[in-house]
């Protein structure tokens, strides 16, 4: 089993805990290293979560991208540049947007 | 109403900021030394994704002011985003607040602003909005949002003094008795061999004519009314404005919007029982053509007679029209001309209908049009929604439909002011313009200025 964290924005806490899930930071069990693995991870247990994350395709949903530890990857970078290993810290970022 | 107040400095650089970048759009966040703590800088962002794919097909979906404007919205790009929240965290600093700029809109709150901010900052951050509609006057409001809808928050800088502050009156001067206001008033009202002023400033003369109006003396009032200025008021009243002017019989209206449905707006609850007297409104806002027969614009080149006289300061308004013999609407009477009393939004059923009867966002092309050109609302008057601003009477404050209504009412009490211990508050504006979404236009939307402040959407209409 490989365990990354999952940093999620702040603004997501109340719909996390809303959700049962608490805190900022979620460990991800991954049966895979792959972007499949962390889909389906995202998909199967934290549905809310992967609602905002993800588009129906499975790739990132518009806008969001994703850094692992300090590195920033594009939105369809992250599978295939380098895949997950244990103890990443996967953080979520949404840019700031409005009228 | 909370107050967020900015440390000595920070409001002037970010608002410095914003003016040499307009009129490319502003955005960025505050951050703090402690978390929820007051602002102690800001950061602008430098890349704009609003045109990217994706963003512009969902901006361009809240209507056709996005698909005029291409500059419209903003969206921050992952990569500064990334290094803004690392930096931020490698200096142990906070995100306590976001800031953009609108470029013609008033600094007011819309729904789309509402829905962004929820998406993508969340209810744990304040909101400042800069207009930048008129540059060489910004304006700056602040915003919490919640759940259930967005309040305005006092945005204090706090060592600058504001416009109304600096021109205050200073505290410690010996009321006057009776005699010496009306004297001081005709002083400012004294007027050439046609009638017009020879004082020109029409700050000065407000606050002389609210001096002599305060006393409640009739005798005094109507002494005053045929001073200067306006010894001919009822002639020009007959001569000029008589025959645009509707009568509207008075009666009870339910004023303001249910806790509900007023979600991305601000201050128009509760909705509550209001009484207005019989009273005559002007079919047209106040024109070009019309304004240009006051002597602070005799200079003025009408291109077009039919045009809505802007860039009018609330000052000037309500000078103008006690010139006319006539009076600024209250908020209650604009309301309850606009709306009727119906519950729809607008003086039309649904939004549809609007772009029979307004001049906005969705059909104005970005451009104030003449007056009198869409369809007149149920009772005879034209343009309520859109094309301009409307300066009203009252001081604006949030929670004035909190208290007792009363008949005929009108706040000339405490308000929105920019500064504690400022001497005057800003005035409410009612309407929407001719870039304003429809949300804006409804009858029972409200937002507010300093009755100092101009612009080329701001204009007014008469009462009496």
């Amino acid at each position: 089993m490989t365990t990354i964290t999952l940093e999620i924005p702040l603004q997501w806490e109340d719909m996390l805990s809303a959700a049962g899930e608490t805190g900022q930071q979620i460990p991800l069990g991954l049966g895979a290293l792959d972007w499949d693995g962390f889909v389906k991870e995202l998909t199967e247990n934290h549905p809310d979560l992967a609602k905002r994350l993800l588009s129906d395709s499975g790739g990132l949903a518009p806008g969001i991208a994703i850094a692992v530890n300090e590195e920033m990857f594009g939105s369809s970078g992250v599978p295939k540049v380098r895949p997950f290993e244990h103890g990443d810290v996967v953080s979520v970022i949404i840019p700031f947007s409005g009228g | 109403m909370k107050t967020l107040v900015f440390p000595p400095g920070l409001m002037d650089r970010v608002t410095a900021s914003i003016r040499k970048r307009h009129p490319v759009k502003s955005f960025g966040y505050f951050i703090s030394d402690t978390k929820a703590g007051i602002p102690t800088d800001f950061i602008i962002f430098e890349g704009n994704n609003r045109n990217a794919r994706g963003w512009k097909e969902e901006f361009e979906s809240f209507g056709q002011y996005f698909v005029d404007h291409s500059d419209a919205g903003f969206v921050a790009t992952p990569e500064e985003i990334w290094k803004f929240k690392k930096e931020t965290r490698a200096r142990g600093m906070f995100e306590v607040g976001v800031f953009h700029s609108h470029q013609r809109h008033p600094a007011n709150f819309s729904r789309v602003d509402y829905e962004m901010h929820m998406k993508s900052v969340g209810k744990q951050l304040w909101h400042v909005i800069f207009s930048m509609r008129t540059s060489d006057y910004p304006q700056a409001r602040a915003f919490e949002i919640y759940d259930s809808g967005v309040s305005e928050i006092r945005l204090l800088d706090s060592e600058k003094p504001t416009t109304e502050e600096r021109l205050a009156r200073p505290k410690g001067i010996p009321l006057r008795d009776k005699s010496t206001l009306l004297a001081d008033a005709r002083e400012l009202l004294r007027s050439d061999e046609n009638g017009l002023p020879l004082h020109v400033d029409p700050q000065t003369t407000i606050a002389a004519i609210e001096d002599v109006l305060s006393t409640d003396d009739q005798s005094l009032i109507a002494e005053l009314l045929c001073t200067g200025i306006f010894r001919d008021r009822e002639r020009r009243y007959d001569e000029f404005v008589a025959e645009d002017m509707i009568p509207l019989k008075g009666g009870d209206f339910l004023m303001g919007t249910d806790r509900g449905k007023s979600r991305p707006y601000c201050g128009e609850t509760p909705k509550h029982h209001v009484t207005v007297r019989d009273f005559s409104i002007g079919r047209f806002v106040i024109t070009d053509a019309l304004f240009s027969k006051w002597s602070l614009q005799s200079n003025i080149h009408v291109k077009d007679r039919t045009q809505p006289k802007v860039n009018v300061t609330w000052y000037e308004a309500k000078l103008f029209a006690l010139w006319m013999g006539c009076r600024l609407l209250t908020e209650a009477e604009w309301e309850f001309a606009c709306s009727r009393g119906e519950e729809w939004q607008w003086c039309c059923k649904s939004e549809s209908d609007l772009v029979e009867h307004a001049w906005y966002s969705e059909n104005s092309g970005g451009r104030i049009h003449p007056v009198g050109l869409k369809k007149p609302n149920s009772c005879g008057v034209f343009d309520m929604h859109g094309n301009v601003w409307e300066w009203c009477e009252d001081n604006y404050d949030d929670s004035f439909y909190s208290r007792p209504a009363g008949v005929a009412p009108v706040n000339k009490g405490p308000g929105f002011r920019n500064k504690d211990g400022a001497q005057e508050t800003n005035r409410v504006t009612r309407g929407g313009c001719m870039h304003s979404h429809a949300e804006m236009c409804r009858s029972r939307y409200r937002f507010h200025e300093p009755p100092s402040f101009s612009a080329r959407d701001l204009g007014f209409r008469l009462c009496r």
